[in-house]
Parts: C-alpha cells; sequence; structure tokens
C-alpha cells in the first residue's frame, strides 16, 4: 500500500516536472486577455464605467473595493494590453486580477462567469512561463543577451486544461432546471434563445428551427457532463477527443451569435489551446506550406 | 533547490483538492429540499470546515468552483418595461425589452456587463433596487416633460419561438419628480 503510495507520488511529481514548448500558453495568453482587454474597452466605448461601478447616485454600484471604478479599470486596461504583448507579464497578470476582483467587488452582477475564470487564469498565467514565445518579454530577453527558454513547465497549461473541463462539468451538473433534461423536453436554450432580456434576435425563427434547438440542449448536456470522459479520452490520446472540442467550438459560437453574452464565448474559445497536446502544435507546424515545401519527403 | 519539484507538485495538488472541495455540486441552503437535508447538510458542514485554510480567498478575489453557466432558462420569464408619466397623467413606455420601437437607452441597458444587474431570475437581482432608482432618475433628468417614472416587470410565458405577456407586473419602481430631481 505505502509502495504503492510513494510510487503514484513519484509519478506525480515526475509529471508535475515536465517541460514542453510554450505555445499553448502563449496563445491562451494573447487571446484571453486581447478578449478581455476588448471587453474593458467595450465598458468605455458604451459609456458603462461610471453608472455601473460607481455608488448612488451617480451609479447603482451597491459594493466597496479598494480601487474606484476609474482606476480599477484604467488598471484593468493597462494590465490586459501588457498581458496581451507579453511585457513585464507577471506582475500585469497580477493587475489585471486585482482589477477585476475589485469590478466584481463593485457590482457583482456585472460579470459574467469569464470575469471570474479570468481572476484563476491571470494567477495560473503569473506563475507560468507563457511569456516565453511571442512576447516583448521574450524580445528583450535576446536583446540582453539572456536565454529564452524552448521548453516551458508544463503544470500551468495542465492546471488551466483541468481548469476549464470543471468549468463544463460543473456547469453541467449545477444546470438543476428541468427544461435541460428530457422531462423539461431539453427547451432550455429554445427558452435562452427567446428571452428578450438575453435573446440577440427576435424569437420568431426559434418556431421554424424548434426541433434543432432541442436536440442542441442535448448536445450541450451530453458535452458538459461528458467532460470526464474527455479526460480519459486526452490521456489515451483517443482522436475521439476532437469530437468533445468540436462541440463545444459549437456551443460557444452558438451562444455568441444567439445570445448578448459580451465576452463570455470568446474568453472560453481562447482558452482552448491549452486542450492539445505540444505534440498537436508540432504537427499542424509541420502542415504550413513554408514548412511542407522545406521538408526532405 | 533539490526538493522544489516535491514541494510544487505538492502545493499543485493541495490547489487541485480544495478546487475540487469548493466545487462540491451541493444545492444552496435555501434550495435544498426536505428530503435532502439529511445528508446534504452534514455534507455541507464537513466541506465549509475543509475550506477553512482558503476560504478567504473566496471573499477576496470572489472566486468558487461551482460554476453556474445559464442554469436556470426556464418558460416562465420577465420583461423589462421602462416608463414615464405625462402631466396629463398617462403612462409612455420607453423602454421594453425586445421591442425596438421602444428602446431608449437601449445601448446602455443592454450591454451584456449591464443587463445581468437587473435581469431578474426567480427573484430581483441584488442591485435591482438601487438600478431602477438610479434609472428613474436618469428618465427624469432626460425628459423634463414627465411628472414620474417607473421600472417594473412583466411576468412573460415562453414556449416553441414566443413569448406571451401575462398582464402582471412585479417588482415596480415608482419615482415622482421632486424639486431634487429637476425642472418640470
Amino acid at each position: 500500500m505505502i509502495g504503492n503510495l510513494g510510487k503514484a507520488w513519484r509519478a506525480w511529481v515526475a509529471w508535475m516536472d515536465r517541460k514542453e514548448p510554450p505555445t499553448a500558453l502563449a496563445l491562451v495568453r494573447i487571446l484571453f486577455a486581447g478578449v478581455l482587454f476588448l471587453d474593458y474597452l467595450d465598458l468605455w466605448r458604451a459609456g458603462a464605467i461610471e453608472p455601473l461601478f460607481t455608488q448612488p447616485p451617480i451609479g447603482f454600484a451597491i459594493g466597496d473595493a479598494w480601487l474606484s471604478a476609474h482606476a480599477a479599470w484604467a488598471l484593468g486596461t493597462v494590465s490586459l494590453l501588457l498581458v496581451m504583448i507579453g511585457a513585464a507579464t507577471r506582475p500585469a497578470c497580477i493587475g489585471a486580477m486585482l482589477s477585476l476582483a475589485a469590478l466584481s467587488h463593485l457590482t457583482p452582477d456585472a460579470e459574467s462567469g469569464v470575469h471570474m475564470l479570468a481572476r484563476i487564469v491571470f494567477v495560473i498565467l503569473a506563475l507560468s512561463r507563457c511569456n516565453a514565445r511571442w512576447s516583448v518579454d521574450a524580445w528583450l530577453w535576446r536583446r540582453l543577451g539572456r536565454e529564452v527558454p524552448a521548453e516551458i513547465p508544463a503544470w500551468p497549461r495542465y492546471l488551466l486544461f483541468l481548469q476549464l473541463v470543471w468549468v463544463y462539468f460543473s456547469g453541467g451538473m449545477n444546470k438543476s432546471a428541468g427544461a435541460w433534461g428530457p422531462f423539461g423536453g431539453f427547451t432550455a436554450l429554445a427558452n435562452a434563445l427567446s428571452d428578450p432580456h438575453a435573446a440577440r434576435f427576435s424569437p420568431e425563427w426559434i418556431g421554424v428551427i424548434y426541433p434543432l434547438t432541442r436536440i442542441a440542449t442535448a448536445l450541450t448536456m451530453a458535452f458538459e457532463l461528458g467532460a470526464p470522459l474527455f479526460l480519459y479520452a486526452y490521456y489515451k490520446r483517443w482522436r475521439v477527443r476532437f469530437v468533445w472540442i468540436g462541440l463545444g467550438v459549437m456551443f460557444e459560437l452558438g451562444i455568441a451569435v444567439g445570445l448578448r453574452l459580451g465576452s463570455f464565448p470568446y474568453g472560453m474559445l481562447a482558452l482552448y489551446p491549452v486542450l492539445f497536446y505540444a505534440t498537436d502544435y508540432a504537427r499542424l507546424n509541420a502542415r504550413t506550406p513554408a514548412n511542407r515545401a522545406s521538408s526532405p519527403s | 533547490m533539490k526538493r522544489w519539484p516535491e514541494i510544487r507538485a505538492g502545493l499543485i495538488a493541495l490547489a487541485i483538492l480544495f478546487g475540487l472541495i469548493d466545487g462540491c455540486p451541493l444545492p444552496t441552503p435555501h434550495g435544498t429540499p426536505e428530503w435532502e437535508r439529511g445528508f446534504v447538510e452534514p455534507i455541507r458542514r464537513v466541506r465549509d470546515f475543509a475550506e477553512t485554510p482558503v476560504r478567504w480567498m473566496r471573499g477576496v478575489f470572489a472566486v468558487t468552483q461551482q460554476w453556474s453557466l445559464y442554469q436556470a432558462p426556464v418558460a416562465h420569464r420577465y420583461r423589462m418595461w421602462i416608463e414615464g408619466q405625462a402631466a396629463d397623467r398617462t403612462w409612455h413606455v420607453l423602454y421594453l425589452a425586445g421591442d425596438p420601437d421602444h428602446d431608449e437607452d437601449a445601448a446602455l441597458l443592454e450591454h451584456p456587463r449591464v443587463w445581468g444587474v437587473w435581469d431578474p431570475t426567480n427573484t430581483p437581482t441584488i442591485e435591482y433596487t438601487v438600478f431602477a432608482a438610479w434609472e428613474t432618475a436618469r428618465v427624469l433628468a432626460a425628459h423634463p416633460e414627465l411628472t414620474a417614472a417607473r421600472v417594473r416587470m412583466e411576468a412573460i410565458e415562453i414556449g416553441q419561438g414566443a413569448y406571451t405577456p401575462t398582464g402582471q407586473f412585479e417588482w415596480p419602481y415608482l419615482r415622482r419628480r421632486t424639486p431634487a430631481t429637476g425642472p418640470r
């Protein structure tokens, strides 16, 4: 028993000590921070910063935070831009996280799941070497003659991977409304797409595709509750894992088109690069026209 | 540091463990059916005790591992009305959710970060009253001709690609013009 535990512990330590090229984490850094940077800019464009995050009578914030509305927004905008371009990446990640937390304290319902997820993602990115590729930091290190690692610790990607899979699985488990299941007729997506508060379009078109929305609701539940199966398929390197990823992409794009959810679906998709093996990126890179032309075969 | 990989692996394992404990899918204390209370409440007490070392993170950084992504798109929903009352005491619709003919201030009200503040589930949001106070003051400031403004939610029934208004209104918030809200 103790021998087995020791063996498992050594395997765990070795697994967490693995290294891989920084492609996936660099992509997540750029895409995820980019989505939230646009989200912050959109708050300013819509003139929503003051009403949303200032207390009455100027706005309708109900909470207190260690930063005022404009200070939190400015800190977040600058930090997200820095994370996106990979400049002073670690402190910028912490700055982005603190800004998101301050805005959440001021007006809790003014954020979606992706903002809460971001507070976790940026801490993991701050602990990673996501700036080892496509970043100002890496460019600067090269100019200063410092070594830029070709491989970085893989555990932050594993953690982000687990986090993303858990978000979907937990979301599936918490969908207690009957409309998500067979007893409610799988009507949840049709209801959401017909809701005048959330829907992007008038609901007439839903009647035409009503059976399809029920299939989509069932597929959404299969996708979310099937997340542990994806973990197993990933571990086994089965190609069927791409079916789960494809379902996720379709689900996020579907709600991006049909519902006014802002940055949520794009932020979730921005994390998808962690769902691929480093070898997937190597294979993809080998298929680019430039690399195919230089290939001896 | 020779032992760093082991320390790091231990810290990662702890982070995952606390995440899983926090994410344990339990119904809220108010939403727990009577027949489940006998086993849900002891589990909740164990979870809360196990989370003691990291509970401060939830408050400070506003994070949890219990994810509720669009969990209740039910058929019984609401539709927000914002109206102003003219001097002849007739009410005029300024904003009606989903109605392109009454879309005053829609760019702000329907912004993805704003509508979550006023969109109810089966109860109003915690910001709803403060929002309604702010919105009615904004309406009166923008329309000197109005004597009052109100925000209310009409119950609707959604089904097969359409919604049916019920004519029942909930959580009305009314603001009458006073000297403080500007000239009449």
